[in-house]
């Protein structure tokens, strides 16, 4: 059986997300992933260091921060790692380089995903 | 709800505030906005919304205590509650109930669903508030009309005549059961010989059993009546009868004793309509308390009662009570009505003991009866003749 990889940001949301907006549906997404990055790019970078150094609170909190506007934005497999990391980290306090990996990878894929949707949305 | 509907909308998100903001105005809502839990708090006491939507899980202070203070603040626990959840708080919606949470959202938002929770949140603020603007309409209105229904029972209170000193003493104790009651009474010299006492009871309680009696009570008070009727108890209960027949009085009917007494030939004639005896003590060693009663329908069941007087020379220092069944018709300990012949022994037994004031005797009954007070209207009155 093929398999085909779920997309960074899902459709449905995507198309929910515009009709939002109406006649001021470029601008409006314009705006949010304009934010995005300027946010998520900080956060992946507290995720890094907090990872990096073990600390298991800093990571969790970092990764919800992230979780909500991913979600916003219908990046719904990068909300999901945010949320299984967040729960290791804050129920069984796991924090390692290791245990980011997949989240790092779908952050990747997302903002492919919207420098691709901000250019041709 | 007549100013704009407002909502707060506190997350930390600010793509989340972007996007709930675009909704909340399609939905014609003035939206504030907070990114923390301390300055949400301080927006809603500046300017209460009506409806709030708070994530739950945020730095600082989380969803849960947000909510809780929301609910715990007499100026903003009406507001409609809605807490954000993720999917893995799902189990806790029951932490989230009993902070106060009127709804719960879950993240990632549905648009629509988001509407339409909030049109529902908004129906129920609605009631409520409407509920609660009804419950203080009532909380008026009972209390204007507690008020006045205190002025009229201070104005029966002030038609009932004052304590009588002299040839004949008098006195009487006036307990209306409600704040207003249908039972009257009175007592004064007609002309320098001959002392008019009556006492009636309307049937019914409140206001209409009230007027009915403030109406008896001025006529005969108010000199319009010839004084050879206020002198004949017979002629006045059948004058009386067909003054106050039933179908012209609210379907109100009365009874009434009503007595002559003249000072000069201690002679007492008296009449009744259906009331309870009046009794007419005699002490000494062979003391008696006897019962003065006379014929007569209540006023205003039939045109054509008739009242027949009776009459009765006293002998010195006699003592005459007239009451009506309030203060005999009430229950035993044992569940049992009291029997008229068991109360008539008991305030015999009170006479004979030199007990004499009303209000000694009518505490004496609730003693004696364990009652810690009267269900009915009760008038005692006590005169030395």
């Amino acid at each position: 059986m093929r398999h085909t990889p779920e997309p960074a940001i899902n459709p449905t949301a995507w198309a929910e997300l515009r009709a939002l907006g109406g006649d001021e549906a470029d601008a409006m997404v314009a705006e949010l992933i304009g934010m995005y990055q300027e946010d998520a790019a900080g956060l992946v970078a507290t995720i890094r260091a907090a990872a990096a150094a073990g600390d298991a609170p800093g990571l969790a909190d970092a990764t919800h921060a992230l979780r909500s506007p991913s979600a916003t934005l219908g990046a719904l497999p990068l909300a999901e790692c945010c949320r299984l990391v967040e729960l290791a980290a804050r129920s069984e306090g796991l924090a390692s380089a290791e245990r980011i990996e997949p989240l790092l990878t779908e952050f990747e894929r997302v903002r492919a995903a919207l420098a691709q949707l901000a250019l041709a949305p | 709800m007549k100013d704009r509907l407002r909502i707060l909308v506190i997350d930390d998100d600010r793509l989340l505030q972007v996007v709930l903001t675009r909704i909340l105005r399609e939905l014609g809502a003035d939206v504030q906005l907070a990114s923390d839990g301390q300055s949400g708090l301080q927006r809603a006491l500046e300017q209460p919304p009506h409806l709030v939507i708070c994530d739950w899980v945020m730095a600082g202070m989380d969803g849960l205590e947000v909510c809780r203070q929301f609910k715990a603040d007499p100026g903003l626990k009406q507001a409609f509650f809605i807490l954000l959840t993720s999917r893995s708080e799902v189990d806790d919606r029951v932490a989230g109930l009993d902070a106060g949470a009127d709804d719960f959202l879950s993240k990632p938002l549905d648009p629509s669903e988001l509407k339409a929770r909030i049109r529902s949140g908004l129906r129920i603020h609605q009631a409520n508030a409407q509920l609660r603007q009804l419950s203080a309409d009532l909380a008026q209105q009972k209390h204007h009309l507690e008020a006045e229904l205190a002025r009229a029972a201070g104005y029966v209170r002030s038609l009932l005549p004052a304590r009588l000193d002299g040839a004949v003493g008098g006195e009487s104790l006036f307990l209306p059961s409600q704040q207003l009651g249908g039972d009257c009474f009175d007592f004064y010299w007609l002309d320098h010989r001959r002392l008019l006492v009556y006492i009636l009871d309307v049937s019914g309680h409140g206001v209409t059993a009230a007027l009915t009696s403030i109406s008896v009570h001025n006529l005969l008070r108010s000199r319009a009546l010839p004084k050879d009727l206020l002198a004949d108890p017979g002629r006045l209960l059948t004058y009386l009868n067909a003054c106050f027949q039933m179908d012209r009085q609210n379907d109100q009917y009365f009874t009434m004793w009503c007595g002559i007494y003249d000072k000069d030939t201690r002679e007492l004639q008296f009449a009744s309509a259906g009331h309870p005896p009046a009794l007419l003590y005699i002490p000494g060693v062979n003391s008696e308390l006897k019962q003065l009663k006379a014929p007569g329908l209540p006023i205003g069941l039939f045109d054509e009662a008739v009242y027949l007087p009776q009459t009765l020379i006293l002998d010195a220092s006699s003592q005459l009570f007239l009451c009506t069944d309030g203060i005999f018709e009430i229950h035993l300990i044992d569940g049992r009505l009291w029997e008229y012949d068991e109360f008539l022994m008991f305030v015999k037994d009170l006479l004979d003991g030199g007990v004499r004031a009303p209000e000694q005797l009518v505490a004496n009954v609730l003693a004696h009866t364990a009652n810690p007070r009267f269900n009915d209207d009760v008038v005692l009155i006590a005169l030395e003749l």
